[in-house]
């Protein structure tokens, strides 16, 4: 399997203060690692280091995407937390997904109609075409993760970086997004931010704990003296209707 | 020969409302839709700095005031991601010290003061040619950026994060916008004042928001509003011989009362029909 990003000892944080230490691990092609830890465990940071956000203090983050790292332009996907988002922003969705193709040349162009065809089958693929020309703060959260998911795939990245988009919504669409990553799974490799590991476990194909060190764990069940061993206090259970724990195993191909 | 003093004068004040209503609709959207209000006002009151040591100096104290601020500017962007020092109180700690640099300066000045009151409340019958060039120039510059930048603008403004993971120039978009903002106060202190060029930044803006939530239409609908409300103001003022500045500052917010209550009426006057 090609390699897509490896994370070489990575240390990083704000100020004074480390976030996240000794990252060390690599993302192939078709992963689904679900990225958990507490709040403020630094998963967030840890994302932003993946995708060149932010520098590492120490370590390094390598690029195995097509052209040997430095032009990733459209190679990786973001869905940021949503709470940084300012509701009455005057944006409508069209232009939000659209942001996702922006890139450096084409600001100054228009957009081609290559581009309309394949905003409008995105908004299509998620089910949100009649919300084209709403504004953002006029929707629901689950509509607004319908949006930025859709923002962040228009570009058909190889990599797709998703923070908490299970947040602010409700178990039908927690659901529902579970089986479109499932499906997306197929043509990406996808790293998803959660605070608890709830239904996802069934996604998922290996685990990163972050709480402040960073953990990589290869497979999808996780119990609690590992998770101990991790310095990573997560819920095991789900909030969900029926209460199921992520000690149970699952198959996959 | 009075008459075509009074002429110049008019045409003069003229083109400065038209030019404020431009720069200050624009760049004034750019304000509002980041939420730098705070930041605008504390830029604002920071340029005072900039007028009392451009008067000490003897150089022209706008132009003092546009170095200033826009050094203040890009100060405040470039630490703006730090979190060391909560940055509110940064800009408030500015605020008072450009004002207090200002009256420092302007105080031990030898010879006559400036009259503080046209800084703080402007008097747009008495601009400056020089001042109209300055006006005009920023009014121009502002509509080619928007025209060309306009989409990275709006993807800087709205998501700087993923800006960057599409590889757009954030940091060059945010440090040539804060500029503008800094220029755009300056110039249009002459207009309105120090006290009261933040309205002019945002109440337009505020109208247009009502009865639209698309940032190219606030673009537009800003600058329109801000005409309305700049000149009506100024006609006002000469009619009645009062404070330019501050009659065209209660002429928008009252434009704003008004439309708020049009926009209420609307969504009443439907349900009420259904
Ligand atoms: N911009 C920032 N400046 C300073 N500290 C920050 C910043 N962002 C996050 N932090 C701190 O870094 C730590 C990790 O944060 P984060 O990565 O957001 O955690 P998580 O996403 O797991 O909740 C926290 O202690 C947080 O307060
Ligand atoms: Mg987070």
């Amino acid at each position: 399997m090609q390699k897509l990003v490896e994370l070489k000892n990575v240390t990083a944080g704000y100020e004074n203060e480390i976030a996240i230490e000794n990252a060390d691990f690599s993302v192939y092609e078709h992963d689904f690692i679900g990225i958990i830890g507490p709040n403020g465990g630094g998963k967030t940071t840890l994302l932003k280091v993946m995708l060149g956000l932010q520098r590492p203090w120490k370590g390094s983050v390598e690029y195995y995407l097509d052209g040997g790292g430095q032009n990733l332009i459209g190679q990786m996907g973001y869905l940021p937390q949503i709470n940084k988002f300012d509701d009455k922003f005057p944006v409508s969705v069209y232009e939000v997904v659209r942001s996702g193709l922006a890139t450096p040349k084409k600001l100054f162009s228009r957009f081609s109609k290559e581009d309309n065809t394949r905003i409008l089958e995105t908004l299509q693929d998620l089910g949100i075409s009649h919300l084209k020309e709403k504004s953002i703060g006029e929707l629901s959260g689950g509509q607004k993760q319908r949006v930025f998911l859709a923002r962040a795939i228009v570009s058909e990245p190889k990599l797709l970086f998703l923070d908490e988009p299970n947040t602010y919504v409700d178990n039908k669409f927690e659901a529902e997004l579970y089986e479109m990553l499932h499906y997306l799974n197929q043509r990406m490799a996808i790293v998803l931010v959660s605070h608890d590991l709830g239904t996802i476990s069934a996604y998922i194909k290996s685990i990163v704990c972050v709480n402040k060190s960073v953990h990589y764990h290869d497979s999808n069940t996780i119990s609690e003296e590992q998770l101990s061993v991790y310095n990573c206090p997560i819920q095991l259970i789900t909030h969900g209707t029926i209460p199921h724990t992520v000690l149970k195993s699952h198959s996959h191909e | 020969m009075n008459n075509l003093l009074e002429f110049g004068y008019l045409t003069n004040s003229l083109l400065a409302a038209v030019f404020a209503a431009i720069s200050c609709g624009l760049i004034g959207t750019y304000i509002v839709s980041r939420r730098m209000v705070f930041v605008s006002g504390g830029l604002t009151h920071a340029s005072f700095g900039g007028i009392g040591i451009g008067h000490f100096f003897g150089i022209n104290p706008i132009i003092g005031a546009a170095v200033f601020s826009v050094i203040a500017a890009l100060g405040i962007e470039k630490f703006s991601n730090r979190r060391l020092v909560r940055q509110d109180s940064v800009i408030a700690m500015l605020w008072s010290l450009g004002m207090a640099l200002g009256i420092i300066f302007i105080y031990i000045t030898p010879g006559y003061s400036p009259n503080l009151m046209s800084y703080l409340f402007g008097s747009i019958l008495t601009v400056s040619s020089l001042d109209i060039w300055f006006l005009g120039i920023l009014s121009l510059v502002s509509i080619i950026v928007f025209s060309v930048m306009y989409k990275v603008i709006l993807y800087v403004s709205f998501d700087e994060d993923f800006a960057r993971t599409r590889n757009l120039p954030v940091q060059t978009v945010k440090y040539l916008m804060i500029s503008l903002v800094a220029l755009a106060i300056v110039f249009n202190i002459r207009v309105v004042g120090i006290i009261l060029v933040l309205s002019l930044l945002t109440v337009p803006q505020s109208i247009a928001n009502l009865f639209t939530n698309k940032y190219q239409n606030i673009l537009i609908f800003s600058v329109l509003t801000g005409l309305v409300g700049t000149l009506s103001g100024l006609a006002a003022a000469w009619l009645l011989n009062i404070p330019s500045g501050a009659t065209i500052v209660f002429v928008l917010i009252l434009m704003f009362f008004l439309a708020s209550g049009v926009k209420w009426l609307q969504n009443h006057g439907k349900k009420a029909l259904i």
